[in-house]
């Protein structure tokens, strides 16, 4: 084991040009990865805390007072699957709504009149949300339900677009990092076409030339994605700074980085990727040498 | 150990035939040597019968296999029973003389503790032990030959296959490569020698002598056959 540790090792100091670019390749091939992933990540997290937060507005009708309206609040609170549900008054609608549509909301003032006593009701399960407004549709005191199902088809859609695309660019990155890697392999071999040759006439097995190819592309995976995995930690450690005070007017929170499990995943398939790379580059040069 | 029926070797159809209608056979423990002019088709026997390539017609059979017929995998497993000893030497000029014998046996999976006393063993032998850092360039011809030999010897082959092993060593290395030869014969191994020295071919070992691909005699003493003898005097 020694010995083939030593000529994995013999392999990269004898062209180390061909093993700086494989372990190159796999820097790039897991950075983008990782970037991928952790884009569909994000995604991902901002869906979820956006549907876990999703709620169902509930508009009344103009001549709906202030005890009417505490009164609907609390029929809305005893329908099956509801959380909770917070009343708001025109003044307060109002107070949310000017600052996100500007001074050209109600600029004469007459769209006062337009604003009425609105409720915010919330489900135990988001998905129930559409029950309860096909419920209260008909109440002939709301005038006007939005549960932003649209909204969020929208965003499904776009969130399965994403998922496409990553699936996609990953695959695309995995196929040109596997055929770098067998290319560089290749390169490899036939720079030592004539030692290999000896070899396999004095009765090297394909074993024997692929063993300490393959743990030299383990190493050099090695090499690669750690300092991959690094960088992509420090860039996300910055932009999380710089990042997450901007997101709190939306609700939104900053994703965490990926676990210790999803990173050893990555780092799994990186070093498939560049074993596939060797045997490929390997094995045409084996059978082609014979 | 070594049997050829009717071995035909034609490189290319409107050429000459390299070997023409050849058969014997080497038992074990049989020294055996090839003789002949250059061009008489020793080297390619040697080459068909370590597989590295095909007879035209015929069967080669090393170890009572088919050689023509092995696999990738069987033709490996069969070079590990054999040593060969090329005429261009085949040292690997990255690494030193220890590394090229110990190829041998890291190949035939031996572990480095073994390995060691083995390889320094054989490398006494041809009297090469002081020099096992050097590499193959900094060697003359005849160190770089009997580091071949060395090599093919290390693992104790069951076969063992020689093409010119003398051609660059003075009378008295030669004589040593014979007796190495010959132990190594008595220890069971089958050798077949092709030579041109006659001084290798003096003592009573067995003889098959070559002209243009065709056996034209076989005898056990060093007496040149006649229809070598013209083509000597040729």
């Amino acid at each position: 084991m020694r010995q083939i540790f030593r000529r994995a090792l013999n392999q990269i100091t004898q062209i180390p040009s061909l093993a700086f670019a494989a372990a190159l390749s796999l820097w790039v091939a897991t950075l983008l990865l990782g970037a991928i992933l952790l884009v569909q990540h994000t995604v991902t997290t901002w869906s979820q805390q956006l549907t876990s937060h999703r709620s169902l507005m509930v508009y009344f009708a103009p001549e709906v007072e202030q005890n009417h309206a505490e009164k609907l609040r609390q029929r809305l609170a005893s329908l099956q699957g509801v959380d909770r549900v917070l009343l708001y008054s025109p003044e307060v609608l109002e107070k949310q709504l000017a600052p996100l549509l500007g001074n050209e909301f109600l600029p004469d003032g007459s769209a006062k009149q337009l604003l009425t006593f609105a409720a915010e009701v919330y489900a135990t399960e988001p998905s129930q949300l559409h029950n309860i407004a096909a419920e209260i549709t008909y109440w002939h005191e709301v005038e006007e339900v939005d549960d932003a199902e649209e909204l969020f088809l929208r965003l499904q859609h776009v969130e399965q677009l994403l998922r496409i695309l990553s699936i996609g660019f990953e695959v695309l990155i995995a196929v040109v990092a596997m055929f770098i890697i067998s290319m560089t392999v290749s390169l490899a071999l036939y720079a030592q076409r004539d030692k290999l040759a000896i070899e396999k006439l004095i009765g090297a097995s394909d074993g024997f030339i692929l063993l300490p190819l393959l743990i030299e592309s383990t190493m050099l995976a090695g090499v690669g994605t750690s300092l991959a995995l690094m960088s992509l930690r420090l860039s996300w450690h910055f932009s999380a700074k710089y990042f997450s005070l901007r997101l709190v007017q939306t609700g939104l929170l900053w994703p965490t980085f990926f676990s210790w499990r999803e990173g050893m995943m990555l780092c799994f398939v990186i070093w498939l990727i560049a074993l596939m790379g060797t045997w490929i580059g390997a094995f045409h040069h084996l059978r082609n040498s014979e | 150990m070594i049997q050829l029926f009717h071995v035909t070797k034609c490189y290319h159809p409107s050429e000459h035939k390299a070997l023409n209608d050849v058969s014997f056979c080497v038992e074990k423990g049989e020294l055996v040597f090839v003789t002949g002019p250059s061009g008489a088709g020793k080297s390619t026997l040697l080459q068909l019968l370590y597989g590295i390539d095909l007879p035209t017609d015929g069967q080669v059979q090393l170890l009572g296999r088919n050689v023509a017929k092995l696999k990738r995998a069987e033709k490996v497993l069969l070079r590990q029973q054999v040593g060969m000893v090329f005429q261009d030497y085949k040292l690997i000029a990255t690494k030193n003389i220890f590394e090229n014998v110990a190829l041998a046996l890291w190949v035939r999976g031996f572990d480095d503790k073994k390995l060691k006393e083995q390889v320094m063993q054989v490398l006494d032998k041809v009297e090469l032990a002081h020099r096992i850092s050097a590499l193959p360039c900094e060697l003359s011809g005849g160190e770089q030959q009997r580091v071949s030999l060395a090599r093919a010897l290390v693992a104790k082959p069951q076969v063992l296959l020689c093409d010119e092993p003398t051609g660059n060593l003075d009378p008295r290395l030669a004589q040593k490569v014979l007796q190495i030869l010959t132990d190594a014969a008595a220890k069971g191994t089958s050798v077949l020698c092709a030579t041109l020295d006659e001084a290798l071919m003096r003592g009573k070992q067995r003889v098959i002598y070559l002209q243009c691909g065709r056996v034209v005699g076989e005898n056990y003493s060093a007496a040149i056959p006649p229809l070598m003898k013209n083509f000597k005097s040729a």
